[in-house]
């Protein structure tokens, strides 16, 4: 069973051997000054407030409150039910049901033609979908993400020795991709024994190192260490999680993500921001304004409810501060969270990120400003802002209550949609950039 | 009792990946050093309550990813900072060469009205490392490209010792007031600031 021990606030520095489990009981030794929850939550209400370290559901060892670790043993258990579900389902449609031809929502890899859809098929990718939000059970996780990522299919279509051959020609070369990999390993997640420790090091410096060559663009952009080192930890293998990590950049993420000028992150800033400030779809209001189109001929009525929705009044708010969504989404879009919710959350993250594409990091963006929209609204500082979705995000453990905002609250987008928006600002961004390389240069020129 | 005003002052802490931004925000802020500080991604920020003659500030201190192409993100991070810190590490040189760059992105992405007098402090960091047998930067060579900068303060620091680290801020905040709009800066009878001093005196950095 889960245990708890208290923090001691004088040891920064986690020893993981000092692991002591056992449920605390004497008074903590430091309360932290500022609390912020999303939603009441169980337990006593000092023992809420009492912070306490302990051991993630990926072994990570975290800070949190008592009431964290409660929930994290609920979530265990409901887990365990999860997996109980997926053997019941291969029981009744075979082995590997879900490795069979689907319907891909994921740009590209593993469709099959509309003329060829059988009803099975259909019937699958519809299980497999809902499934796949209710989460991936851990042990599953290698095999469902290789397959519906299409990261299986990539490694396909080069030889058996591609991954041994690409680590044997990188051995004993420096490069700025493989300097920058040596600063940020011992800097990865540091909380985690196995990556804390030299084997693991050594196994994340072959996976992102190998990418490096792969990909000379990319090379190695810091945020990448975190999304890798996490996908080692799921996938087991090196070899799994360095396909992972290429079809992610290759495939499921928007282009030029972690390139030089990282345009494709400051597209998906800018697609995100406009999320955040135009996205009021029918969804966001309350029943009774269908009631007001049908009862009322005063358009103004409907027009002004629809300006007031607290939803407009966020974005508006926070623009009148000066609050740019770029403070708090570069780490969230380029760690896809990795860095910032609990390490079972984000996998959840993950499970859905693999099937239903990139588009998922915008749905649970939204949630985390929408979780807490009361309260950004009375915020009047940017500091605040930010404090206040970190510390929500940090929080997150319970995975369902995250993604319930995420894709029932807030309403659907299209693929579509989201890659017209991506293309309309990719334009503004190029030129932007374009123009700093230029007054980098004049300023270079007058020195 | 009149009502303690504080002002927010806003402090950038920029220079290359590894030269200590985060550590040194931390020994600043918590007095504490970790060799465990994961690596900044975007950027992140502490906040400390300064008093500076007889007034009391919150201090907002940004760091950012050190990363050459994170420099591209500045904008949102940069704007409205009232002092940008710059830190490079004594015993890396390309640290040292690449003050230059992380300057003028910063004076491009963040246009304050008076670039040439912005307020600019240069810490150069890690004077601890092998007992300083593996420093490469002079002090005279930092101090040299400070003058050649129009006179930007200059500390020799170590965040894991904490050496010169709070003479460093209290430079910092000294110099982030200086530009400050004289009506911005000055509240008569709203200031009541409760408790002694902390001795702002010997900064010694203008």
């Amino acid at each position: 069973m889960f245990g708890i021990q208290p923090r001691d606030v004088s040891d920064d520095d986690f020893n993981p051997r000092r692991r002591r489990w056992s449920l605390w009981t004497t008074p903590p030794a430091s309360m932290p000054t500022t609390s912020h929850t999303s939603r009441p939550r169980k337990g006593h209400a000092n023992a809420y407030h009492m912070s306490v370290k302990f051991e993630d559901l990926c072994g990570f060892m975290v800070e949190g409150n008592v009431d964290d670790v409660n929930v994290l043993n609920e979530v265990r258990e409901r887990i365990r039910e999860q997996g109980r579900v997926w053997w019941a389902l291969e029981a009744s449609k075979g082995a590997n049901w879900y490795l069979q031809p689907r319907i891909s929502s994921n740009g590209g890899q593993g469709v099959i033609s509309v003329t060829s859809l059988k009803l099975s098929v259909l019937t699958n990718t519809v299980t497999l979908r809902r499934l796949i939000r209710k989460g991936v059970p851990p042990a599953l996780r290698p095999k469902v993400w290789l397959s519906v990522s299409g990261a299986a299919k990539k490694r396909s279509t080069v030889p058996e020795t591609y991954y041994d051959e690409l680590i044997r020609a990188t051995e004993g070369k420096t490069t700025p991709a493989t300097r920058q990999i040596d600063h940020d390993l011992p800097r990865t997640f540091p909380c985690h024994p196995w990556l804390n420790s030299e084997e693991g090091q050594a196994s994340l410096r072959r996976v992102l190192v190998g990418y490096s060559f792969r990909d000379s663009e990319v090379g190695y952009c810091q945020g990448l260490n975190y999304v890798a080192a996490l996908l080692l930890l799921v996938m087991k293998t090196e070899e799994d999680a360095f396909w992972m990590l290429a079809v992610l950049l290759e495939n499921v993420l928007v282009s030029d993500c972690y390139t030089d000028t990282l345009s494709g992150c400051h597209v998906e800033q800018r697609v995100f921001k406009d999320l955040l400030a135009k996205k009021c779809p029918r969804y966001f209001f309350p029943p009774s304004i269908f009631m007001l189109v049908f009862l009322s001929e005063n358009h103004a009525v409907i027009v002004n409810y629809i300006r007031f929705s607290k939803w407009y009044r966020i974005a508006a708010h926070l623009e009148a501060m000066g609050f740019d969504v770029s403070l708090v989404a570069t780490e969230w879009f380029l760690c896809l969270f990795s860095k910032t919710l609990p390490s079972e959350t984000t996998l959840r993250v993950w499970d859905v990120l693999f099937n239903e594409g990139a588009k998922v990091l915008f749905h649970v963006a939204l949630a985390i400003f929408k979780m807490r929209e009361d309260d950004l609204l009375r915020i009047q500082h940017i500091g605040d802002v930010i404090d206040v979705l970190q510390s929500t995000a940090h929080h997150l453990y319970e995975p369902d209550e995250l993604l319930t905002f995420a894709f029932d609250k807030i309403g659907s987008m299209t693929t579509n949609t989201i890659t017209k928006e991506r293309k309309r600002h990719e334009t503004v961004v190029m030129a932007e950039l374009d123009q700093r390389t230029r007054r980098l240069g004049s300023l270079k020129m007058d020195a | 009792m009149a009502s303690r005003r504080r002002t927010l002052l806003k402090v950038i802490i920029l220079g290359d990946s590894g030269v200590g931004k985060t550590s040194l925000m931390n020994q600043y802020v918590n007095k504490k050093f970790s060799n465990q500080y994961k690596a900044t991604i975007g950027a992140d920020f502490l906040t400390k309550e300064v008093q500076f003659e007889d007034r009391l500030f919150t201090l907002q201190i940004w760091d950012t990813a050190g990363q050459e192409r994170f420099q591209s993100l500045g904008v949102a991070f940069y704007r409205g900072a009232d002092c940008c810190v710059l830190v490079y590490d004594v015993n890396s040189m390309k640290s040292f060469d690449n003050l230059n760059n992380w300057r003028e992105e910063f004076l491009i992405q963040a246009s304050p009205s008076d670039p040439d007098n912005f307020p600019f402090v240069l810490l150069g960091n890690k004077v601890d490392v092998d007992g300083g047998n593996s420093r490469v930067v002079s002090e005279k060579k930092a101090k040299a490209w400070c003058a050649s900068k129009g006179n930007i303060p200059y500390f020799e620091t170590s965040a894991k010792d904490g050496i010169n680290v709070e003479e460093a801020f209290q430079c910092i905040v000294k110099n982030a007031l200086k530009n400050e709009p004289e009506e911005e800066l000055y509240m008569p009878d709203t200031v009541d600031v409760v408790g002694g001093n902390r001795g702002q005196g010997s900064s010694g950095c203008c």
